[in-house]
């Protein structure tokens, strides 16, 4: 019986995902405000630049496209996510802040913590900004490295103590771990424990932006299966929220290393206003999904009645996924891992472990 | 089938399969590059500052919270905005940050709750 109960709730939670999928309640938002970024991370999802040639959106843009969601929704049901580029280069971020907490939603930013300081903490509080991700990938060295900036780990650090100490947010950090900073993790969890941090989220970094000249950043077998290892001992250890983040299936790990199945929810629940007015799911998704533009296009319309190619994923049951016997839990995995062609998923992390744990 | 109904029927399903997958955060979900959810744990305080002198809205005026970092301006009507976490007693201080300012400083401490009164705030000439 207690074997049965994993595959009994995976049933429930693929049923969920149906229902879930045919709801499609928005509930979470990106807008990529800028793609002006201070550091030149060597991962970069969106390939950003100090002088990117793609001016900042006026928030007006944006505002104006998404009040009418709170006809259809609560607002304080969406949370916004101000992401970029690096959203702490927009002079205006507090008011951007404060102008959608009056308009009743909720809101946070994906900073890498270069500039964040007092200051800006205390503005960014007082306009109701309720959560922050900050990313910290190694220790010293190999942040720095990944990043491009040999002082981004201490400004980091100095986030990290802002944040930490106010109650008021709810925050996580992430880690993109790679081939480099592996061997730091258990350093690293102690000394996030040490720091008080309540909530660590780890990554693989996709073959996707500037990842995809940077091939040494990517993990291989074993060293996946070490990650989740690690991750399953460190949730079993109860000092710290540590979670591998929703980007990949992962089997029978799955639920050892979340809180929940694999569900990928681009298109389901998220959706973003990109840099350009492009209306997409999560801003790392391939550009050549866009389903529209707040610049000619009505956003809830586009919410409401496209997004079919993220609704409906049989398309990717091709490549690796067409013989896969656990495609039924996964659907194709994560939709960033898809390019334009759509022919083969980029890269499957469940497939890789298994192969590794083959050879062994 | 009307659409109203039809929604209904998939929100019971979902609280149903929700809770026969034995998931813990179903309902609460981060997206891979995001931030976790806010659940708005703060209240907006509002006010205006003027002159006792003159009665007029006073513009620039800095409006903090003693030891937290939160702070913002007056506008050109002296009104301000802020947010501060709910259930907390409070010290919001009041003072004009021109170094040649002839305004006194003052600070009033309020509980914050989920709702905050709009606050009159005058400063007096030192």
């Amino acid at each position: 019986m207690k074997n049965k109960l994993p595959s009994i709730s995976q049933y429930f939670h693929n049923q969920f995902v149906r229902n879930e999928t045919k709801l499609h309640e928005l509930s979470y938002l990106f807008w990529e405000c800028t793609q002006r970024c201070n550091l030149k991370c060597r991962h970069c999802g969106t390939d950003c630049t100090t002088n990117s040639s793609i001016k900042d959106m006026p928030f007006e843009h944006f505002l104006e496209a998404i009040l009418p969601l709170k006809d259809r929704y609560k607002s304080d049901s969406i949370t916004i996510v101000i992401s970029g580029g690096e959203p702490l280069l927009r002079d205006d971020l507090a008011d951007c802040g404060m102008q959608l907490r009056q308009n009743g939603f909720r809101w946070g930013i994906v900073t890498n913590g270069f500039l964040y300081n007092y200051e800006l903490h205390g503005k960014l509080l007082a306009a109701g900004m309720g959560a922050i991700t900050l990313s910290i990938d190694g220790l010293g060295e190999s942040h720095n490295w990944l990043r491009g900036n040999g002082q981004s780990f201490s400004n980091a650090m100095k986030a990290l103590e802002l944040i930490s100490s106010t109650d008021r947010l709810n925050y996580d950090v992430v880690t993109c771990v790679n081939a480099k900073n592996i061997s730091e993790l258990e350093y690293l969890k102690t000394y996030f424990i040490s720091k008080n941090v309540k909530s660590w989220r780890l990554f693989t970094i996709a073959p996707i932006g500037r990842a995809i000249i940077n091939d040494d950043l990517q993990l291989e077998g074993e060293q996946i299966s070490y990650l989740v290892e690690f991750i399953e001992q460190t949730r079993l250890e109860k000092q710290i929220d540590i979670k591998f983040s929703c980007e990949a299936y992962l089997g029978e790990h799955d639920r050892k290393v979340k809180d929940n199945y694999f569900f990928c929810r681009a298109g389901i629940n998220i959706a973003s206003v990109l840099i350009d007015g492009s209306i997409s799911a999560c801003p790392n998704i391939n550009r050549h999904f866009v389903q529209g533009n707040i610049y000619h296009d009505d956003f809830l319309d586009v919410w409401e009645n496209r997004f079919q190619i993220m609704r409906d994923r049989k398309w990717t049951k091709t490549g690796t996924c067409a013989t896969c016997k656990e495609y039924n839990n996964c659907n194709g995995g994560a939709l960033h891992l898809w390019n334009e062609d759509k022919d083969c998923i980029m890269k499957c992390l469940h497939q890789e472990m298994q192969m590794a744990s083959a050879l062994v | 089938m009307p659409e109203l109904i039809v929604n209904t029927k998939r929100k019971i399903l979902r609280i149903l399969f929700g809770t026969l997958s034995f998931s813990t955060a179903l309902f609460v979900f981060q997206a891979c590059y995001g931030t976790n959810k806010d659940f708005g744990r703060d209240v907006l305080i509002k006010g205006c500052v003027k002159s006792k002198v003159t009665d007029k809205p006073l513009a620039g005026i800095k409006i903090s919270i003693s030891n937290m970092p939160q702070f913002v301006y007056t506008d050109s009507l002296g009104q301000f905005e802020m947010f501060s976490s709910e259930n907390y007693e409070c010290k919001l201080v009041f003072e004009d940050t021109v170094s040649t300012s002839k305004l006194q400083p003052i600070d009033t401490t309020i509980y914050i709750k989920k709702t905050v009164p709009f606050l009159n705030i005058f400063l007096h000439e030192k």
